[in-house]
């Protein structure tokens, strides 16, 4: 029976939930970096989780998981500052230990010890880790050997001079960062003296190497030497600080002041050991809540509740409803405070509504994520899927999968499978040659199949797209002559895209299977109907001989994106943070003007600055651009999408948050430069900022000014 | 009560300091990551933060520079790992008041918390 | 008041707007709300103020003022959103004050004549007059509808 103590059921609980999100990144990470050994984007994010995993499990009290995941970490640091190349023996090594965290994992969820060792996994770490310290000799120092040096200069560095004080600081041993306690120990001092000498010296010190004390000498032109050692006293973890030598100063005040000091440091000594048993008795009084605790999760978690979406909307919609009371109450209580201030019923009314108020945001945020889903879960069936039928066909064909992170509302990710299995099967099926056609035809003869995801503006893009043999639209129109769909003289007349569109027609397609003729088979009128039913529309692009690319475009009436909530004047703004480049705070004699326009310069780029305010046209602009042309700086949201850059003055950085972007609905329709709306957590809409299409007006407009 | 803000992207680190601090008589207030700390500094003033290092989306360090640019006062502890000794420094150079290290030892805490805002 | 009750009932939400009192069928209405912070829409039609969150759903508002062409009038206590179904949509209108639910025989209500309202009489589908006042009766569907055609008209008047 696995204990931590000091831990209840609820801590485990978080621990749990989170080390399986982190699990799922290192996964996600390492699966990456086998794609792309040198992202450093993906390194950062296996990094993260690694560390994460570490800071956690050493505070849950998991040894062999924090053991482990330092471990891990330290390579993967090297990895990060490209000491070692990603090697498929790291990889491998890797994903081991991925296994033997996820083993550690479900120690802590069932609470029984699994007998798992980490032992040999750690030391192959170890082994990549020591390698590169050996080759660069830049091995941490040990503390003996750190001691030993301290004492020796400690010896040589008689010459203080006059004025200069020479101090040696001792640190705990069990300290855990002593560079950096010397770092702030030469800090603190050099606010009263100039540092003159220390041992170690400042880049060891600076490079995080392991000492156990520290020498310093200090020009000090003070008559009390006490400052100085309460100085350095003062920083956590001292264990001594003394005075080894005066330059000018009277031999009996320095003795004394070191007597001072040393008594000094065994008070902070009994004080820390004090501390210590202190500890050990809260330890001991959590023992009873953890062994509770243990009992609790010791049955096998169910990890995923499968919940009808209809559920799912009616907590959508009851939740909706307590923001609107949610904000009701908290007007009551703020009139209730000005007619009564002070009173304690008020004041503990204003207590519960602030409360209700945090809970119902976190409810609310809650329900959202719950409506969402990547898409990866409809994708991951679809790599086996592509590699039976392309066997049983005899052909070769090789699945890229792209966007599989994007979200999606629940109902729509339920619905959306099959339509993409047909999908799928006809690229292969009708698209893809087999190995020998595409040789006659000079092609690879591993054909590709891409099936990719994205979120544009209020819809997910989903993309089948091979490099088969595409659609020859007049054997499409014979066809279709043929089945009585179109007359002849209408097929004759029809153009190439409108003969291709006819693939999505009832009843051809049944036709096209029996002949074959076509590139495209089976079901493509169901696939409409199923994907229009979605409220969704489907096209197909295609090259005869180079391939076919069908894209389903859906919308998004519910999807969640994660924004940067800005404000100008009193409104509050969203900007979808995939398209956040950086935040700037900008002083307000940087903003140039350019041909009329305003502009910022940031690292060499001179980026469009843009006034939301105005871009909007609304009412009362001039108020925010004076509020925020009143201050010295503004904060600049630089967002980018493939066509450029802008940079979005700003009054104020609300916050990040996610957010479920809303239409504006058919009777307002489109707008210029919105994508759409979101609800706040307070009950008020904002606007969400449509970046790209902000950037291609910027685009048309400087481009045009800078002709005339 | 004096308030402190708890930075770190782990909620369960956020619970565990949250719980130890409000044990010890602080009010809490929380945020995941070094930009969420900064709006939460500027709306609420908090009495002292403390900021763990690695983070998504904002970084400790960063998100401790942009608060001295706010507040030159404020008074941050970052909250660092064994092995980000470098890191601690430059945050201590950026004006970082003190650290403490994962896996932290309670009164560790309480000590730095109780130095600088007793 | 027999035959008023034999013969077809009308319920009516009744609304002030300027001096007259407008009705709408209760079957429309879905809900009658307190004035409350509205979302502007850059470079909506004029008549749309902007939108509201009204229990998660946002709602465009259209101020029945401005439709009607009426003068433009402070907020007041009484100034209400009355949200009314238009096919699959909400959308809510603000107006001076919701007065009361009316239950009417559906033959007093007579054919619009234009010298009884004061807007434009192919907004009304009729008139039901009423001992202590005149209950002008919207077409809602047209009334909303106009919202298109006032876009239209301002693309036209664009490209002149």
């Amino acid at each position: 029976m696995l204990q931590f103590p000091g831990m209840t059921d609820d801590d485990i609980k978080v621990f749990l939930v989170e080390a399986d999100e982190q699990l799922q990144f290192l996964e996600d990470g390492l699966l990456a970096l086998e794609q792309s050994s040198d992202d450093p984007e993906v390194i950062a994010q296996i990094f993260r989780a690694a560390h994460t995993l570490k800071g956690s499990s050493a505070t849950l009290g998991h040894d062999k998981m924090a053991r482990l995941t330092h471990s891990m970490e330290s390579a993967l640091d090297l990895v990060r500052k490209s000491r070692i190349e990603v090697t498929s023996t790291l990889m491998d090594l890797l994903f081991e230990c991925l296994d033997m965290l996820r083993i550690l994992n479900r120690e802590i969820s069932t609470a029984q010890d699994s007998g798992a060792d980490i032992t040999a996994l750690n030391e192959r770490l170890l082994d990549v880790i020591e390698g590169v310290d050996g080759q660069e000799g830049a091995g941490a120092s040990t503390h003996a050997s750190a001691r030993a040096s301290a004492d020796e200069s400690a010896c040589a560095g008689g010459l203080a001079g006059p004025g200069d004080v020479k101090i040696r600081v001792t640190f705990t041993k069990t300290c855990p960062m002593p560079s950096v306690r010397a770092y702030q120990v030469v800090d603190r001092l050099s606010a009263l003296g100039s540092i003159a000498f220390s041992h170690p010296g400042m880049d060891r010190i600076e490079a995080g190497d392991d000492i156990s004390d520290l020498v310093v000498v200090v020009e000090y032109d003070g008559d009390a030497l006490e400052p100085l050692i309460e100085a350095a006293r003062d920083v956590s973890d001292v264990e001594s600080a003394c005075v080894l030598q005066v330059g000018h100063v009277g031999s009996t005040r320095a003795t004394a002041a070191a007597a001072a000091a040393a008594a000094a440091a065994v008070a902070s000594a009994s004080v820390q050991g004090e501390a210590a048993a202190r500890s050990a008795a809260a330890a001991g009084a959590g023992g009873t809540a953890a062994r509770a605790a243990a009992t609790a999760v010791a049955a096998p978690r169910a990890t995923t509740v499968r919940v009808d979406v209809a559920r799912l909307d009616i907590l959508s919609n009851l939740v909706a409803e307590l923001v609107i009371d949610r904000t009701h109450l908290s007007q009551v209580e703020s009139r209730l405070a000005e007619k009564h201030g002070g009173d304690e019923v008020v004041s503990e009314l204003n207590r519960t509504s602030t409360h209700i108020g945090r809970l119902t945001t976190e409810l609310q945020e809650a329900i959202n994520k719950a409506r969402m889903f990547p898409i990866d879960n409809v994708f991951k069936r679809f790599p086996r899927m592509v590699r039976d039928v392309a066997q049983k066909q005899g052909k070769e064909v090789e699945l890229i999968i792209e966007g599989e992170d994007t979200e999606l509302d629940r109902s729509v990710s339920e619905e959306i499978g099959d339509p993409l299995i047909h999908l799928l099967r006809n690229a292969i099926g009708h698209g893809i040659e087999s190995p020998a056609e595409r040789a006659k035809a000079g092609k690879p003869t591993r054909g590709t199949v891409r099936l990719s995801a994205f979120h544009q503006e209020n819809y997910i893009v989903i993309q089948v797209a091979d490099d088969g043999r595409g659609i020859d639209p007049e054997a499409i129109k014979a066809s279709a002559v043929r089945k009585g769909i179109v007359t002849e003289d209408a097929a004759a007349r029809m153009s190439d895209k409108d003969a291709i569109g006819l693939v999505f027609a009832s009843g051809l397609s049944t036709a096209v299977k029996a002949d074959d003729v076509s590139g495209r088979g089976v079901g493509m009128d169901i696939v409409r109907k199923n994907i229009e039913k979605l409220n969704g529309n489907i096209s197909i692009d295609t090259v005869l001989g180079r391939g076919s690319t069908v894209t389903v475009k859906l919308p998004l009436t519910l999807a969640i994106i994660r924004a940067l909530l800005v404000s100008l004047g009193e409104r509050i703004y969203a900007v979808p943070l995939n398209s956040v480049r950086e935040i700037a705070r900008v002083e307000l004699s940087d903003i140039k003007t350019i041909g009329g326009h305003e502009a910022i310069r940031l690292r060499g780029d001179v980026i469009p600055l843009l006034r939301l305010g105005d871009i909007f046209d609304l009412r009362d602009a001039d108020d925010s651009e004076h509020a925020s042309r009143h201050g010295q700086r503004v904060f600049v949201v630089v967002a980018a999408c493939h066509e450029g850059q802008v940079g979005l003055a700003v009054d104020r950085l609300v916050g990040e948050m996610e957010i479920v972007i809303k239409s504006l609905g058919t009777f307002v329709g489109n707008v210029p430069g919105v994508s759409g709306v979101t609800i706040l957590g307070d009950g008020r809409v904002a606007l969400i900022v449509d970046v790209p299409s902000l950037v291609r007006r910027v685009v048309e407009e400087r481009n045009g000014a800078g002709e005339c | 009560m004096p308030t402190i803000l708890v930075v770190d992207d782990a909620a369960f680190m956020r619970m565990r300091v949250g719980k130890l601090l409000s044990q010890n008589g602080f009010q809490v207030l929380e945020a995941e990551n070094g930009l969420d700390a900064l709006n939460m500094y500027m709306q609420h003033k908090p009495d002292l933060v403390l900021m763990d290092i690695t983070m998504p989306v904002m970084d400790g360090i960063t998100a401790l520079k942009e608060i001295r640019q706010v507040d030159s006062q404020a008074k941050v502890v970052m909250v660092s790992a064994m092995g980000q000794q470098a890191m601690v420094i430059e945050s201590i150079k950026a004006g970082a008041k003190d650290f403490v290290v994962k896996p932290y030892e309670p009164d560790n805490v309480m000590v730095s918390v109780r130095k600088l805002i007793g | 008041m027999e035959q008023a009750i034999a013969g077809a009932e009308m319920q009516l939400v009744v609304f002030e707007l300027g001096d007259e009192s407008y009705g709408v069928d209760i079957s429309r209405v879905q809900d009658i709300n307190r004035m409350q912070e509205i979302t502007e829409i850059p470079h909506a039609p004029e008549s749309v103020v902007g939108v509201i969150n009204l229990r998660g759903r946002v709602i465009p508002v259209i101020d029945l003022r401005k439709r009607f062409g009426l003068s433009a009038a402070p907020n007041t206590k009484d100034t209400r959103i009355v949200v009314v179904h238009m096919e699959h949509n909400l959308i809510g209108m603000i107006v001076d004050a919701v007065s009361k639910v009316l239950r009417i025989p559906a033959d007093i209500v007579e054919p619009p004549s234009p010298v009884l309202a004061s807007i434009d009489s192919s907004y009304l589908r009729g008139i039901a007059k009423l001992d202590d006042n005149l209950v002008v009766l919207l077409d809602l569907d047209f009334v909303l509808s106009r919202h298109e055609h006032e876009a239209i008209n301002e693309v036209l008047a664009e490209e002149a």
